[in-house]
C-alpha cells in the first residue's frame, strides 16, 4: 500500500464528518460514530486515490445527504417507534418516553428562551454586564485553545506525519547521513537541508534570500507539490546547470505572480540559476529543518567532494520510517551504526571518553514544537483559571438576581410549576446568556488569532498553524454551553429549593435575608480571590523573572550600536574580501556622525539562541595539556571592543599593526582565560589552534554573545585580516548619534559605492537584536499579565458587588443599627471587615494553590525560584488593596444611611 | 429465539450487508466494497446508512460486533469487524428464499427474459 502519497483533506474530512454526526442521536454517536468516521476516512481515501479530488467531492455530497436524511429518520424513530413488531424483547428500552412530553419540548425550549429575552431586556444593566464578563472569559480560552490546537494538538501538515522523525542534534556531516541513507534498513525517505542566505543580484535590487539546499527526496518526504513548474528531479543534481525553485511569497513579491517565472535565468551567489518552478502557498516548510521562510530552494548534493568531512556540520536530517518499523528499532540500528562507523572513523566519530558520537532520532513534531508546550499549556491553565473567575462572578449576579426573583419563582411553584421546570427554565436562562457572552467571545478570538499572527513574537513554532477553525468553534460553543450549566446551576438549584411560603410571605426587606444564599456567594467570592492570586503570582514571577533577563549585563553597550550584515560571496577572494572590509569600515567611520565602526564575521546577538553559526576548534596549551577546551573563534577587525565598548580587563586588543605579526595576537574572554590559566596571567601565553599558533595579548570581560539567558561558552577573537577572509560572512557595525532609519540609505549607498550588486537588508540597531532575542518570555510575560489583570477586575468586582449586594440585603439592620446609636464608622468598619474576612481566606487559599502549582512554572522562569516569597508577598499585598478598596466604597454608603428613611420605609 | 420470518421482508440493505457478512466476518470498509461489487454499484452504501442498518440488525440479534483489530486495507489502523449470528443466517436464508419465490414468479410470467430456468 502506498502509504506516502498524501490524501489531501483526509484529517479535515474525518474531523468534519465527526462534526457532521453530532446531528446524529447520542445513542448512535456513542455506538457508532468513531467507526463510522473510520470507515468514512477510507472511503475518502479510496476515492482520492481512484479519482482525485472530484471523487471525493461526490463522496462528500453523498454522505452529507446521507448523514441529514438519516439524522432526521433517527430521531423520528427515537420519538415513534416504527414498527412495534421489529422491536426487540431484549432490554434497551430507555427511550420509550410517552410521546406527548416529548414532542413538547421543542415548543418548552422556545418557551423558556422567550422567557429568558424578556427577563434580560428587563435588566440590561445585569444582561451586558454578564455577557461582556463572559465573551473575555470565552474569548480569552478560546484564542488560547487555537494557539494550543495549532501548535501543539495538530498534527504537522506533512503525509503520514506520525512516521517523520528528525534526527537530534541541530548539525549533521555529509558522510555520517550518506551512512544513514545507505547502511540503514528502518527508513523509507530521508532528505537533508543545509540553509543558509543566498545572494540574487540580477532582475531587479540586488537581496539577500534565506535559501534552503535540499537534497532529492525532500519534498517527496514532505508531500510538496508544485503551483507551476515542477520541484527539483534527479537530473538537477547531477548536472552542471544550476536550477532553483521558488517559494510562493517570493514569487509573489519579487516577480508580482508573473507566470513567465519559469525558466527565467537568475544570478545566485554570482552564478546562473534556471527557476524551474514555484511551491504551492500552502506548502509549510518543516521549521526543525529550515527557517520558517525560505525564499528559495536549491539541490543539495550531498556526495559533492567539498563537502566530505565529518567534521563539517551542516546538514538538517528528517525521514520517514517503513511502516513495519517502529522507531525504537529504528534508533537500535542507528545505534549499531553509530558503533561502526566510530570503529572506522575513530578520529572523528569517537569522542575523547570513548562512546561512539550518538546517531539519535526523535519525532518530527517533538523537535519542531521543542519546549514551547510547557508555556502554552501553562497559558491555557492560566486562561482557565480566567474563565473560571469570570463563572464565579456571573454566578455571583445571577445569585443575585435570583434573591430579586424568589417572589416570582415562588408564585409560579404556588401554581404548580414542577421544580425541575424551575431549574430548566433557571439554565436556560443562563446558557442562553453564556451563548451570547460565548459568540462575541468568538470575534473576540477571531481579532486576537489575527494579532497572534501578525505580532508573531518569533520563537514560537508553527505560527501560522495557528487558526480558528471548525473544530475551535465546537470548542468555544462547548465551553459557553459548560459555562452556562456552571454558573447556572447553583443559582438555579438555589432559586428551587424556595420556600413558597416564606417567600410569598416576605417582604421585599427583611431583616436579615437568607442565609445559604449568603454563604454560597461568599464561597464564590473567596474562590474568585484564591483564583486570582494563583493567576497574579503567575504572573508576577514571569514578569520578575522578565525584567531579571533584560537586567542582564550582556558586557556591551547596546545603545547607538547599528549593524549591517553582508556576504561577501565567491567571486571575492580572501584578500579581496579584507580589502573590502577596511575600505567599508573607512567610508562608514567617514559619514557625519559616526563616532566608531568595526567589523567581525559575527556580532553579539547575530545568532541568538546558541551558538550554532561559527567556527569552533580545540585550543592547546603549549605545551599541550590533556583535555583542551572547545572555543568558539571570532574573527573580527581592530576597534571590534573598542565599538561594542567592550572592558578589556587585561592587555590590549587588536591594531592595525598586527596584520601581518607572528605568532597571531589574539584576545580570549575571561571564561576561557580562566579554564586555560586560571589565576595566572593570561595575556603573553601560546596557544595552539589545530596548527595555528597564536599569543595572548588581551583578555576581555565576557560578552553574551547567543542571548541574554544563554551560558557564555569559551570565545577566543582573531585578527579578520589574518583569518577571517576566507568566509563570506561579514557583519559590520558602527557606534552613530543618528536615528538609523536616517542612516541606512547612507549605509546601503556607502556599501553599493564599493560594490554595487552586494546586497544589503535589515539594518537594524543592536538594541533592536536584543529586544528580539527576549521576545518569547516577553510575550508570555504579557499575555499572562493581561490575563493576571483581568482576573484582578474581575475579582475586584465580585467584592464589590457582593459587598454591595449583602449592604443592601442588611439596609434595615444597620438603620436599626445607626437609629440605636452605632456611629457612621462602625458600619463602615462592619462591612469592610466582612469583605476583608472573605479576602483573607481568598488569599490562603491562593497562596496554597499557588505555592502548588508554582512547579510547574520553575522551567519558565529565569534567574528566580518559582516559589518566590517576595512574589508571593507583594502580589498578597496587591490583592488585599484592591479587595480594601472594592468594599470600602459600598461600605461608605452604608454609613450613610439615613436611619429614619429606613425605618420610615417600613 | 424468535420466528426469523417475523423479520421479513428485510430492508434491501440490510439484507446487503447481511448477505456479505455470511461469508464470512468483516469490518465496515469491507462491507462497503463488496455490497459495490455485488450491486455493481448500484447501492452505494455510506457510513451512516451503513451504521444506521448495523444499529437495527445488532439490535435484533442479526449482528455481533468484534473488537477492533488491525485492517489490511487501512494502514495498519484498527477497525471494527462485524460477524453475523446464527439468527442472522437463519433471516438471510429466510429472505433469500422470500426473494427467491418473488423471482421464480416473475420468470414463471415471463418478467425476466432469456432465462428460462430448468426446472
Amino acid at each position: 500500500m502506498n502509504t506516502s502519497r498524501p490524501i489531501r483533506g483526509l484529517h479535515v474530512s474525518r474531523k468534519l464528518y465527526r462534526f457532521l454526526l453530532c446531528l446524529m442521536p447520542r445513542e448512535f454517536r456513542l455506538a457508532h460514530a468513531e467507526d463510522a468516521v473510520d470507515l468514512f476516512g477510507d472511503l475518502y481515501s479510496a476515492a482520492y486515490r481512484r479519482g482525485g479530488r472530484s471523487a471525493a467531492v461526490r463522496l462528500w455530497r453523498r454522505s452529507l445527504v446521507q448523514v441529514v436524511i438519516g439524522a432526521v429518520a433517527e430521531r423520528l424513530e427515537a420519538v415513534v417507534p416504527r414498527r412495534q413488531g421489529r422491536r426487540p424483547s431484549t432490554p434497551n428500552r430507555r427511550r420509550r418516553h410517552p410521546i406527548a412530553r416529548l414532542r413538547k419540548m421543542p415548543a418548552r425550549v422556545l418557551q423558556d428562551l422567550r422567557f429568558a429575552a424578556r427577563s434580560f431586556a428587563k435588566k440590561p444593566g445585569f444582561s451586558v454586564t454578564a455577557i461582556v464578563i463572559l465573551a473575555l472569559g470565552v474569548g480569552a480560552t478560546t484564542t488560547i485553545f487555537s494557539v494550543v490546537d495549532g501548535i501543539l494538538l495538530d498534527k504537522l501538515p506533512y503525509p503520514d506525519p506520525d512516521r517523520l522523525v528528525y534526527f537530534d542534534n541541530p548539525s549533521h556531516t555529509p558522510p555520517d547521513y550518506e551512512d544513514w541513507r545507505e547502511r540503514t534498513t528502518s527508513f523509507i525517505t530521508m532528505a537533508a537541508t543545509w540553509d543558509r542566505d543566498v545572494d540574487l543580484t540580477n532582475d531587479g535590487a540586488p537581496a539577500r534570500l534565506h535559501a534552503g539546499l535540499v537534497t532529492r527526496d525532500f519534498f517527496h518526504l514532505f508531500g510538496a507539490t508544485p503551483l507551476l513548474g515542477r520541484l527539483l528531479v534527479r537530473d538537477d543534481f547531477a548536472t552542471t546547470t544550476q536550477v532553483a525553485v521558488l517559494s510562493y511569497g517570493l514569487w509573489q513579491r519579487r516577480w508580482g505572480g508573473n507566470p513567465e517565472i519559469i525558466g527565467r535565468r537568475l544570478t545566485i551567489n554570482a552564478e546562473p540559476v534556471v527557476v524551474v518552478g514555484v511551491l504551492r502557498p500552502d506548502f509549510a516548510p518543516p521549521e526543525a529543518m529550515v527557517g520558517r521562510n525560505i525564499e528559495i530552494w536549491t539541490p543539495l548534493n550531498v556526495s559533492d567532494p567539498e563537502i566530505q568531512s565529518r567534521t563539517l556540520f551542516i546538514l538538517s536530517v528528517a525521514a520517514r520510517l517503513h511502516t513495519a518499523t517502529s522507531r525504537e528499532s529504528a534508533q537500535a540500528e542507528l545505534s549499531a551504526l553509530a558503533e561502526v562507523v566510530a570503529d572506522e572513523n575513530p578520529e572523528t566519530n569517537r569522542r575523547r571518553d570513548g562512546t561512539a558520537r550518538p546517531f539519535e532520532i526523535v519525532p518530527l513534531f517533538k523537535a519542531t514544537v521543542g519546549d514551547a508546550d510547557k508555556a502554552l499549556y501553562m497559558l491555557l491553565g492560566a486562561v482557565g483559571l480566567m474563565l473560571l473567575i469570570a463563572c464565579a462572578n456571573v454566578a455571583n449576579l445571577f445569585l443575585a438576581r435570583g434573591t430579586d426573583r424568589a417572589r416570582e419563582i415562588a408564585l409560579r411553584v404556588a401554581l404548580g410549576a414542577g421544580r425541575g421546570r424551575i431549574v430548566a427554565q433557571l439554565l436556560t436562562e443562563s446558557v442562553a446568556l453564556a451563548l451570547v457572552g460565548g459568540g462575541l467571545g468568538v470575534g473576540i478570538a477571531y481579532l486576537a488569532v489575527e494579532a497572534f499572527a501578525v505580532y508573531d513574537p518569533g520563537g514560537i513554532p508553527r505560527v501560522s498553524a495557528v487558526t480558528v477553525n471548525t473544530g475551535i468553534l465546537m470548542f468555544a460553543f462547548s465551553i459557553s454551553v459548560a459555562t452556562g450549566v456552571l454558573f447556572g446551576i447553583v443559582p438555579a438549584l438555589q432559586a428551587a429549593r424556595t420556600d413558597v411560603t416564606e417567600a410569598l410571605k416576605e417582604s421585599t426587606g427583611s431583616v436579615t435575608a437568607g442565609r445559604r444564599r449568603f454563604q454560597v456567594r461568599n464561597a464564590l467570592v473567596v474562590a474568585e480571590i484564591a483564583m486570582a492570586l494563583v493567576l497574579l503570582v503567575g504572573a508576577g514571577l514571569l514578569f520578575k523573572s522578565f525584567m531579571r533577563l533584560v537586567n542582564v549585563d550582556p558586557g556591551f553597550e547596546t545603545e547607538q550600536l547599528v549593524t549591517i550584515p553582508l556576504t561577501l560571496g565567491p567571486p571575492y577572494t580572501t584578500e579581496q574580501r579584507v580589502q573590502f572590509t577596511d575600505n567599508l569600515i573607512e567610508r562608514i567611520t567617514a559619514l557625519p556622525g559616526t563616532q566608531d565602526a568595526a567589523a567581525g564575521w559575527t556580532l553579539p546577538f547575530v545568532f541568538h539562541g546558541g551558538p550554532r553559526c561559527c567556527w569552533m576548534n580545540r585550543v592547546q596549551q603549549t605545551p599541550a595539556v590533556d583535555d583542551p577546551p572547545a572555543a568558539i573563534i571570532h574573527p573580527v577587525t581592530p576597534g571590534y571592543f573598542r565599538v561594542l565598548r567592550g572592558t578589556l580587563t587585561r592587555g590590549r586588543e587588536f591594531a592595525k599593526e598586527d596584520r601581518d605579526a607572528t605568532p597571531i595576537p589574539t584576545v580570549v574572554n575571561a571564561t576561557l582565560a580562566k579554564r586555560l590559566f586560571g589565576e595566572q596571567e593570561a595575556v603573553g601565553q601560546s596557544l595552539l589552534m589545530d596548527d595555528i599558533e597564536v599569543t595572548i595579548v588581551g583578555v576581555v570581560s565576557d560578552i553574551r554573545h547567543w542571548g541574554l539567558n544563554e551560558n557564555i561558552t569559551n570565545e577566543l577573537y582573531v585578527p579578520y585580516a589574518e583569518l577571517g577572509g576566507d568566509s563570506r560572512r561579514l557583519h559590520v557595525m558602527l557606534r552613530s548619534e543618528r536615528n538609523v532609519t536616517d542612516l541606512a540609505s547612507a549605509l546601503r549607498d556607502a556599501v553599493w559605492s564599493l560594490d554595487p550588486n552586494l546586497p544589503v537588508d535589515e539594518i537594524i540597531t543592536m538594541r533592536q537584536r536584543v529586544s528580539t532575542s527576549v521576545a518569547v518570555p516577553r510575550f508570555y510575560s504579557m499575555l499572562l499579565s493581561v490575563f493576571a489583570g483581568v482576573a484582578i477586575l474581575l475579582a475586584a468586582g465580585g467584592i464589590y458587588g457582593s459587598i454591595l449586594y449583602s449592604v443592601g440585603q442588611r439596609h434595615r439592620e444597620l438603620g436599626i443599627r445607626l437609629a440605636l446609636g452605632a456611629r457612621s464608622i462602625d458600619v463602615v468598619h462592619l462591612i469592610v471587615r466582612h469583605g476583608l474576612t472573605l479576602t483573607a481566606m481568598g488569599i490562603g487559599l491562593g497562596l496554597a494553590g499557588a505555592y502548588a502549582v508554582s512547579r510547574t512554572l520553575q522551567s519558565l522562569v529565569f534567574g528566580i525560584s518559582a516559589t518566590d516569597g517576595a512574589t508571593f508577598a507583594a502580589v498578597s499585598v496587591l490583592l488585599a488593596t484592591v479587595a480594601l478598596a472594592a468594599s470600602y466604597v459600598p461600605a461608605r454608603r452604608a454609613g450613610r444611611t439615613d436611619p429614619m428613611e429606613t425605618l420610615k420605609a417600613e | 429465539m424468535t420466528d426469523p420470518t417475523s423479520l421479513l421482508p428485510l430492508h434491501p440493505r440490510d439484507y446487503l450487508i447481511l448477505f456479505t457478512l455470511a461469508e464470512g466476518e468483516r469490518h465496515g470498509y469491507g462491507i462497503v466494497k463488496e455490497v459495490a461489487r455485488l450491486t455493481d454499484g448500484l447501492t452505494p452504501l455510506d457510513p451512516a446508512n451503513l451504521y444506521r442498518s448495523m444499529k437495527r440488525l445488532i439490535r435484533d440479534g442479526m449482528v455481533v460486533e468484534a473488537d477492533k483489530r488491525p485492517a489490511p486495507d487501512a494502514n495498519d489502523e484498527r477497525r471494527r469487524y462485524y460477524t453475523i449470528t446464527e439468527f442472522g443466517t437463519r433471516v438471510v436464508a429466510a429472505e433469500a428464499a422470500r426473494l427467491g419465490k418473488l423471482t421464480d414468479a416473475a420468470r414463471a410470467k415471463k418478467l425476466i427474459p432469456g432465462s428460462e430456468r430448468p426446472a
